[in-house]
């Protein structure tokens, strides 16, 4: 014994590794290790107390299996995480190292304290090869992780903080020690075992533990043995700050995001339903407190990976909106700042200095509980800039939920403050006298039948009320532009051609109110909604075909919140399913190369990518896919009710639309198609600017016109 | 009681050429046709009133009735009223001219039919046709009274070429300052400055197809020739062709003229949205199928920078 | 200071124009506060919250449903409403009898309201108003400033633009350009509920302006287009400038 410890053996009888051999003092550490789990659980409960200051209704108890499914593959698979590949793998090892590291000392602790298990033998072997293996992988994952952050340098990474480094070298000096002092461990069994041949167990049981001993094995067994003694001291330390900091740093993550797996939306893609609105007392929200207990954990799950911010259509032309920095990490911060008076109940006579959680919160010149959420923390520019496109969420590792706070904050825009742009209130006029946000007059809903030459084969229910299997939702786009009433006159002739007993319900259609419920304003909606719903169990409809993917998702994901009970099909899932069954058959092939855009609310939101795809290539359509197809589709910039306002171009960038625009040029494809009326509007217009010199400019078709010309 | 006088509106002496119209179609009737004139230094005008169909011409002249004002314009022609008794007293449908026309009215507690498109007067009754809801629909009404009195709206009748014998009748100034409450503190000519695109009766608008600053000197040229505003499409606006409060559409103005003259602009929706409501579209456009020659009266499939020239010439012959 | 608006509630400018029974029908047609009116409106409250006015008083002369004309005045932001009941077949004479009436129990210092109603398109209503009362009048004005007792207008003229003074009480009239109406917020509306509105008869009247019969104008012609050489082009669309739409050229 030196210092009252083992020393280290040359060899064990069966291959085994003696804790704390070598080590004065080593049962200190089961003793001291409770610093650094009191400070998990106390930090762990002030974030709660911050959660549970959250005012808003949000319920996730439901589909616990769903739920559990999500955490385990989320937090083990790290199923996320990895879609971007390199940090993704290289954080998969980063994980699953520490969870074996942290596995494996557990396990020593336990058998400090209730002498068990034992690990020998293969038990032993097999336990230490694996911690072994995944700790050097999250070895060089941190590594890694520090080449992208800091050599490589993506423009996602463009809030690096100090905190940063000093948490990436905390973990690697964690990682790194721990093999240092295995290697001394084993370089001093080395040359101490008269039996060499017993040793080599740790050869398969560490084996990167055992490069680390080669290395170190011209080193004498007394410096050895020190270096061994020291290191394991600094190595618990250090261990034990990362353990302690988790809670109070970005390390937070680890936790936070492992409840939002677990409690994130299992929902199709839908705004939040406001219940009882006539009764409601207050709209959307105004104060950071007045979002729902996810919403702030939400906060405290983003680790800034800024994968949001690289597939942002709003960031990536300019705008105010970053979702990581000016809305989720200003978020972060002004809940910080403010948490401590809601928790104390203090008011603003308090000075900020006295409340802050950290220094910088008190370097920090202004009371938070002076601040405004929407004016001073976030601002209505950052506010008004989404367009709900959804690339956000979709990439997000942590499945933050940015569009429904967006909304929270413009429905108090528009309904409490009365704050909105002028273009919005123009729009939410419109459809709230003539149920179009273009605000051409209701009566003359019906009028593209005529003017399209298809009121023979078309059902106008209110006129003709014949038996009909789908309902045809032909949106206002199909009713009101002159462009779009084209796709309505394909897609009619279509479905004729096809057999397909369809009814149009004509003037008592209404707008869907999706632009009205992502520009705030809920209560019009709402309004829209229920004549819609109305008008739908007047004729008694079971299953509706959508033109517009804004109606399509309105009518699928969000009419079910008020009651709405039928099937909803996007019209080119019903082109596909009518070409699969062989009553479409293409008269010719068209052999054009196109470039195709994936509509917002028919591919992120609603994972259609295939059907229209499919068509298109029935039609003859050779589609050339671009890099920013898919998931990864860039906005045409008139999702989230954007259709309606203005965009500014930002001196440097282009307009989000011609942006898109040249994407989809880029190929020089002979025609651009898309799935939706805004797409056709933007890309259009877009189209119209690149090409202005050219003397015949790429045309830009919808999906059934596309169809229709192979048709015919 | 006998005559109908028309209320001649003038500025520095020139003459609007809706007093002429008004004076020709009153003399088509067997009435006496009077035209009554306040100003300072317009007893010249007669004869050109004359020309037009006046029998008599009413002067009222004085630096009270300089610039146009309600109450001295108002007292002036009450106090003739009662001397003369005309049988109807029409007004153009201007701003002063319905201005004051209304205060007259209330003032004999009398029916007044405005913006009138067609009139029928007959001793102490007149039957007038109105525009009502913007045009979309007519209404016929009657106005009892001694007395009728009416606005008609410019440009509805012709200009005709019966004269009158212009027999100038000087009034007695009955204006006197104590009537004047609306004291008129500048005025602004429009020379440059064109009319409110929100409520100019001719927008002329210029788009893409302007294809830069001379073409929309074209469409300016044209608007100032038609007394219009200039209106542009979202694309000659971002080209920095046209001011910002220029734009005509969604997230622009909407308006609704008379007339919407649309030079190079192809028709998004986002435009019609916010000018398919004019009385009269005529479209000028390169593409045959531009959706703007769905919603126009009168669609020209041409290069705008011969037509617009070309048109001008036209115009002023 | 007191301001009071008047508002007329009209039809809806995009709707359907349709006669039943001789009569325009009103059937499935959305009613809405006049737009002229709406600037009004508009106008007074900014004159309040700019500290000129101390309270906005909406004033309707119709049937019971300009009740929600005035709801909608009162969700903007103004204070207290009064609805005149009244025939909508009123004339502006009997209108203004009936306005000016409840006007001058109220004795505001500033009468509001828009130059022209976007369904008759007389613009008679508020000179008539401020002549019952012996008060002075401005019409279409696109912009106010009120000081000393005194108003000061910048008004739309034949010709240019004026600008006008007069002292108040007096009789305003609103152009569309003077602001951009704001958009009711719930919470507008949820105030609204609680704000009083006293509703009185109108002062019986007969109409000095009969209507003999309304009628639909003649269907607007299929539009022309044409293809031709540019001067055949321009002389065909000068001739319809000239002869159909009747272009006044300067």
């Amino acid at each position: 014994m030196i210092f009252g410890s083992h020393p280290i053996r040359g060899f064990y009888e069966v291959p085994m590794r003696e804790v704390g051999a070598n080590v004065p003092y080593e049962w200190l550490i089961y003793f001291i290790m409770f610093i650094p789990i009191g400070f998990i659980l106390y930090g762990m409960w002030k974030r709660i107390e911050v959660w549970m200051l959250a005012k808003g209704d949000i319920h996730r108890n439901d589909r616990v299996w769903d739920r559990v499914v999500s955490f385990l593959v989320n937090t083990f698979g790290q199923a996320r995480v990895i879609r971007k590949p390199l940090p993704g793998w290289m954080h998969f090892f980063l994980f699953w190292g520490f969870a074996f590291l942290a596995t494996a000392a557990g396990l020593d602790a336990a058998h400090y304290w209730i002498h068990w298990p034992h690990l020998e033998g293969n038990l032993y072997i097999g336990m230490s090869w694996i911690v072994d293996v995944t700790g050097f992988l999250a070895l060089i994952g941190i590594m890694v992780l520090a080449y992208i952050r800091y050599i490589q340098k993506p423009e996602r990474l463009n809030d690096t903080k100090s905190s940063d480094g000093w948490i990436i070298l905390l973990v690697f000096g964690i990682l790194f020690t721990g093999f240092v002092i295995e290697g001394a461990r084993i370089a001093a069994q080395i040359q101490q075992t008269p039996f060499l041949e017993q040793v080599p167990y740790e050869k398969i049981a560490s084996p990167f533990g055992w490069m680390f001993a080669s290395i170190m094995g011209g080193m004498s067994v007394d410096s050895l043995l020190m270096w061994h003694r020291l290191l394991w001291w600094f190595h618990m330390s250090i261990a034990f700050l990362f353990l302690a900091l988790i809670p109070f740093t970005k390390l937070w993550h680890i936790f936070a995001g492992m409840f939002n797996y677990a409690f994130r939306d299992l929902e199709p893609s839908a705004n939040r339903m406001v219940y009882n609105i006539e009764e409601a007392e207050t709209f959307g929200v105004e104060n950071i407190e007045d979002f729902g207990w996810k919403d702030l954990l939400d906060l405290d799950a983003c680790i800034r990976c800024g994968r949001c911010q690289e597939n942002c259509p709003a960031y990536n032309t300019g705008k105010h909106l970053n979702p990581k920095i000016t809305l989720i990490q200003h978020m972060k911060e002004h809940l910080d700042a403010k948490a401590p008076y809601l928790i104390a109940k203090k008011g603003e006579d308090v000075p900020h200095e006295e409340m802050a959680m950290t220094d910088e919160a008190a370097a920090e010149a202004v009371n938070p509980m002076e601040q405004s959420l929407l004016y001073d923390v976030v601002t209505t520019d950052v506010i008004w800039d989404c367009t709900n496109c959804r690339a956000c969420m979709e990439h997000c590792p942590m499945y933050i939920e940015h569009i429904p706070k967006i909304t929270e904050m413009r429905r108090n825009l528009v309904m409490w403050q009365g704050d909105m742009p002028g273009e919005a209130q123009a729009a939410f006029t419109n459809m709230e006298r003539n149920y179009n946000p273009w605000g051409v007059g209701w009566a003359g809903r019906a009028g593209w039948l005529q003017e399209r030459n298809v009121r023979d084969i078309v059902n106008l229910l209110p006129e003709d009320g014949g038996e009909f299997e789908y309902l045809l939702y032909a949106g206002c786009a199909v009713s009101f532009d002159d462009r779009y009433k084209r796709v309505g006159e394909a897609l009619v002739r279509l479905l004729d051609k096809a057999g397909v007993k369809f009814g149009y319900l004509g003037t008592e259609e209404y707008c869907c109110g999706d632009s009205a419920r992502r520009l705030g304003n809920e209560y019009l909606y709402q309004t829209l909604a229920n004549s819609n719903l109305e008008s739908f169990n007047n004729y008694g409809v079971k299953k509706i075909i959508v033109v517009c993917p804004h109606g399509y998702n309105t009518l699928k994901n969000e009419y079910p919140q008020m009651g709405g009970k039928f099937e909803v099909y996007h019209y080119t899932e019903i082109l596909a399913k009518l070409i699969a069954e062989g009553k479409l058959k293409p008269t010719k092939s068209l052999a054009v190369n196109m470039t195709y855009h994936d509509s917002c609310f028919l591919g992120r939101h609603n994972n259609i990518y295939n059907e229209p795809r499919s068509v298109l290539k029935t039609a003859g359509g050779n589609v050339i896919e671009i890099e920013k197809g898919r998931n990864f589709g860039f906005c045409c910039g008139a999702g989230g009710g954007r259709m309606w306002l203005e965009e500014e171009a930002v001196e440097g960038y282009k307009r989000i639309n011609d942006t898109r625009t040249d994407q989809l040029l880029e190929p020089k494809p002979q025609m651009i198609v898309t799935n939706c009326p805004f797409c056709l509007t933007m890309i259009s217009d877009g189209v119209k600017g690149v090409e202005a010199d050219v003397e015949d400019p790429t045309k830009v078709f919808d999906v059934a016109e596309v169809l229709w010309q192979a048709m015919n | 009681m006998a005559g109908t006088w028309v209320f001649v509106e003038q500025k520095d002496g020139n003459i609007r050429k809706v007093t002429f119209e008004m004076l020709s179609e009153c003399k088509k009737g067997g009435d006496e046709v009077a035209a009554v004139v306040f100003g300072q230094g317009v007893e010249g005008l007669a004869p050109e009133l004359a020309k037009f169909g006046a029998d008599k011409v009413y002067v009222a002249d004085d630096a009270i009735f300089a610039n146009y004002n309600t109450g001295a314009y108002v007292a002036q022609i009450v106090a003739m009223i009662k001397e003369f008794s005309p049988n109807a007293v029409l007004f153009a449908h201007s701003f002063n001219g319905r201005d004051m026309a209304s205060r007259l009215a209330q003032k004999l507690d009398t029916g007044l039919a405005t913006d009138a498109v067609a009139a029928e007067i007959s001793a102490g009754k007149g039957i007038f046709t109105r525009a009502i809801y913007a045009g979309k629909a007519l209404a016929k009404v009657e106005v009892a009274g001694s007395p009728v009195l009416a606005t008609i709206r410019p440009g509805v009748w012709e200009v005709g070429s019966t004269a009158g014998a212009g027999a100038v009748v000087k009034a007695a100034v009955a204006a006197t300052a104590a009537d004047v409450y609306q004291i008129m503190k500048e005025f602004r000519p429009t020379v440059s400055a064109r009319p409110d695109l929100a409520e100019a009766a001719v927008v002329v608008s210029g788009g893409r197809g302007c294809k830069g600053p001379d073409g929309i000197k074209l469409v300016e040229q044209l608007a100032d020739m038609l007394g219009a505003a200039v209106g542009g499409s979202r694309a000659s606006i971002d080209s920095g062709w046209l001011g910002h409060e220029l734009q005509v559409g969604q997230t622009g103005k909407v308006v609704l003229p008379n007339l919407y003259i649309a030079c190079g602009i192809s028709g998004a929706i986002q435009h019609l949205a916010g000018m398919s409501s004019s009385k009269f579209i005529a479209a000028i456009n390169t593409d045959t199928e531009a959706p703007i020659f769905g919603v126009s009266d009168f669609g020209v499939v041409s290069d705008l920078f011969k037509v617009i020239p070309m048109l001008m010439t036209e115009l002023k012959k | 200071m007191k301001v009071l608006v008047c508002v007329k509630q009209t039809f809806d400018t995009e709707a359907k124009i349709e006669l039943k029974g001789g009569q325009i029908s009103d059937a499935g047609i959305n009613l809405i506060i006049n737009p002229y009116d709406e600037v009004a409106v508009e106008g007074g409250i900014q004159l309040k919250e700019k500290g000129i006015a101390t309270e906005v008083v909406v004033l309707s002369a119709g049937s019971d449903k300009a009740m929600d004309a005035i709801r909608t005045a009162l969700a903007m932001g103004a204070d207290r409403g009064i609805l005149v009941k009244q025939d909508t077949a009123a004339d502006e004479y009997a209108r203004a009898i009936a306005l000016a009436a409840a006007i001058k129990d109220e004795n505001p210092d500033i009468v509001l309201a828009g130059h022209v109603a976007a369904d008759d398109g007389s613009s008679q209503v508020p000179t008539r108003v401020a002549e019952i009362l012996g008060l002075p009048h401005v019409n279409v004005i696109t912009a106010i400033e009120i000081a000393g007792g005194k108003a000061t207008c910048t008004c739309e003229a034949d010709g240019g633009t004026s600008v006008i003074e007069v002292s108040i009480p007096a009789v305003i009239s609103s152009q569309v350009s003077w602001n951009e109406p704001r958009y009711p917020s719930m919470k507008g509306i949820m105030a609204a509920k609680k704000k009083p509105v006293a509703t009185k008869d109108a002062v019986a009247v007969a109409n000095k302006v009969n209507i003999v019969e309304f009628a639909l104008p003649a269907a607007k012609q299929a539009g022309v287009k044409i293809e031709e050489d540019a001067d055949v082009c321009a002389a065909k669309l000068a001739d319809w400038m000239k002869n159909v739409v009747k272009v006044e050229v300067k």
